[in-house]
């Protein structure tokens, strides 16, 4: 999960300073395709918790995301903005608890069954606010934007500068994020999931109430949603049905089949790339699902391990505790 | 079946312990105890309902009927994992490990599962030194204390049943329950493990289903012998061999 090498860590700080970089050289353009691409990696990374970390292939996660950003709409008075200090809070809560009551269910479930119960839940969330006049319905609905204010200090932002104040929350947030998970990963919280991802059943008879630390895990993953979809209100100052819909569910869990279910930078480079994929998908035809779609089968034929496992040379690769070849060889066994 | 047995309380009983899956009766009016430093072995043929037995004891399944108790407490239907942390460990039959973990993490995990103080759960594992010790305190008494940052997957067959010795161990169980603990291994494995059976069984109840007759002979403090679910005979090792029912009904001429 966590990169091995001193060569790999370095890299994945330079993709940081390049990250932090861009809004100097980039035009707004891209600025606020970047913030985009930077939610859908927060999406994208909170998932990895479950699919990659612990096992639990989810269909609804983009419930969590898209509650978050309806919160933000529904505690925001019309025609005036509510701090971040305010709205962040809320809308991680809201996610974090409707995750509690969608986990506490779905979790009895296993397999093939979670995904689909997982999906269902997702589209009830998705039918509340497609059907009634909640959040604007099918429409969806404007709003102020979250401000960036301390008490009634407010960051004195021009309008080119939002944009670029935006980017840079949204990228703290997503590096706070990577490396909250780090640590997540290597505590012994973080072990048991690994463990429950392995061999669930050992995990029990070991003695792990595995039910408890999945629950943990979901909650945790619907609370880092919301942080994401609190984020898409604040740059897009916009909600509608489409936030919550299994589409984006489904296209967040592409992104880490393309950017590598084995890794927890995976998730990342997959969202950037699906993000500049349908970016240029767009500019060279008008079929850009299509060419996505290539894309993708193309990539995860091509790539087993995602765009995460290419490009290091052997000799960088190498890890202190564990022999390369022998660890290789056990996860062919595990996985074949 | 007039030989003494062990004077000890009964660390674990069952009071007509009984299984149907559908129509079929796995296991019926099972009744017998595990005593404190007594290896207790249960044989018959396949398809006696020695795993099945197994499995309620470990509480990966259900019993119908009747009832387990450990040290005086009703047990029977608690999960698995209470069942582990009340003191039952068991290993499988079949190797049932972590292939793509560490060998001392498979272990140190099964030392995480029942460890009895609070901890915080966010903690980074390998700052929790007990849990580690722990770990390797148990691979050295199976005799893997050399590969401990081995993947288990690359380990050899004996090796992985060994850790699976060690994983069981390392849950500190009052009752440990093997499950053919030498299935698969060489004659030289098979010795090693046996003194090591023979050290457990003085600090533990322990329970073994083995078709090897000549290492049960070996081994066991007491015998019970299962046919059709059902208990057939039970007794000292020297008892049973003389047994005529036992030796027309399974040993077949073989003691």
């Amino acid at each position: 999960m966590l990169p091995r090498s001193t060569a790999g860590r370095v890299l994945l700080g330079a993709g940081a300073l390049l990250l932090g970089a861009m809004p100097v050289f980039a035009q707004p353009y891209y600025v606020e395709l970047g913030t985009y691409a930077l939610i859908s990696a927060m999406l994208a990374l909170s998932l990895q918790l479950l699919v990659g970390c612990t096992g639990l292939v989810s269909l609804g996660h983009a419930a969590f995301y898209g509650l978050a950003a309806y919160t933000v709409y529904l505690i925001t008075p019309a025609n005036n903005g509510v701090s971040i200090l305010i709205t962040l809070p809320a809308a991680v809560a809201a996610a974090g608890l409707a995750a509690l009551i969608v986990g506490a269910l779905s979790l009895r479930t296993r397999g093939f069954f979670f995904l689909m119960v997982t999906l269902a839940f997702g589209q009830m969330v998705f039918f509340i606010f497609h059907d009634t006049k909640l959040g604007g319905g099918t429409d969806g609905a404007f709003l102020s934007r979250p401000l960036l204010s301390i008490l009634d200090w407010e960051l004195p932002l021009t309008r080119r500068q939002r944009p670029i104040a935006t980017y840079y929350l949204s990228l703290g947030l997503l590096i706070a994020m990577y490396l909250s998970l780090v640590l997540i990963l290597r505590s012994l919280f973080g072990r048991v999931l690994e463990g429950i991802r392995v061999n669930e059943h050992r995990m029990q008879a070991l003695g792990f109430n595995t039910y408890r630390y999945k629950l943990a895990a979901f909650v945790i993953a619907g609370l880092l949603a919301g942080v994401a979809g609190h984020m898409w209100a604040m740059h897009r100052g916009f909600v509608n049905p489409e936030l919550i819909g299994w589409h984006r569910s489904a296209e967040a869990l592409l992104m880490i089949l393309m950017g590598g279910l084995t890794t927890l930078h995976g998730p990342i480079i997959g969202a950037l790339a699906f993000t500049g994929l349908g970016e240029f998908a767009q500019l060279i035809t008008e079929r850009k699902l299509l060419v996505e779609g290539l894309v993708i089968l193309f990539v995860v034929l091509a790539l087993p391990k995602g765009l995460s496992g290419i490009g290091m040379p052997r000799w960088m690769r190498r890890s202190p505790t564990t022999d390369g070849s022998a660890r290789a060889a056990a996860e062919a066994r595990t996985h074949g | 079946m007039a030989e003494a047995r062990a004077a000890s309380a009964p660390v674990l009983t069952t009071h007509e312990l009984t299984r149907r899956f559908g129509g079929l009766i796995a296991v019926s009016n099972v009744s017998l105890s595990l005593h404190q430093g007594e290896l207790h072995a249960v044989i018959g043929p396949n398809g006696a309902g020695k795993t099945t037995l197994v499995n309620m004891l470990s509480g990966q399944i259900r019993p119908t009927a009747g009832r387990i108790a450990l040290e005086g407490r009703e047990v029977a239907g608690e999960p698995v994992w209470r069942m582990t942390r009340l003191g039952v460990g068991r290993s499988f039959q079949r190797t049932n490990i972590f292939p793509s973990l560490s060998v001392e993490e498979n272990v140190r995990l099964a030392a995480q599962a029942v460890c009895k103080l609070r901890r915080n759960p966010f903690k980074p594992a390998r700052r929790e030194a007990d849990l580690i010790e722990k770990a390797h305190n148990a691979l050295q008494r199976v005799g893997l204390g050399g590969v401990t940052t081995r993947l288990a997957g690359t380990l050899s067959h004996g090796e992985q049943r060994q850790l699976e010795i060690a994983m069981t161990l390392a849950g500190d169980p009052k009752v440990l329950l093997l499950d053919e603990p030498l299935a698969g291994m060489g004659p030289e494995e098979s010795q090693r493990l046996t003194s090591l059976l023979k050290g457990l069984a003085r600090e533990h109840a322990v329970l073994l289903i083995e078709h090897d007759m000549d290492f049960v002979f070996a081994v066991a403090d007491w015998m019970t012998v299962m046919a059709e679910g059902a208990v057939l005979a039970e007794g000292t090792p020297a008892a049973i061999r003389a047994n005529a029912v036992v030796q027309e009904a399974y040993l077949g001429g073989h003691a």
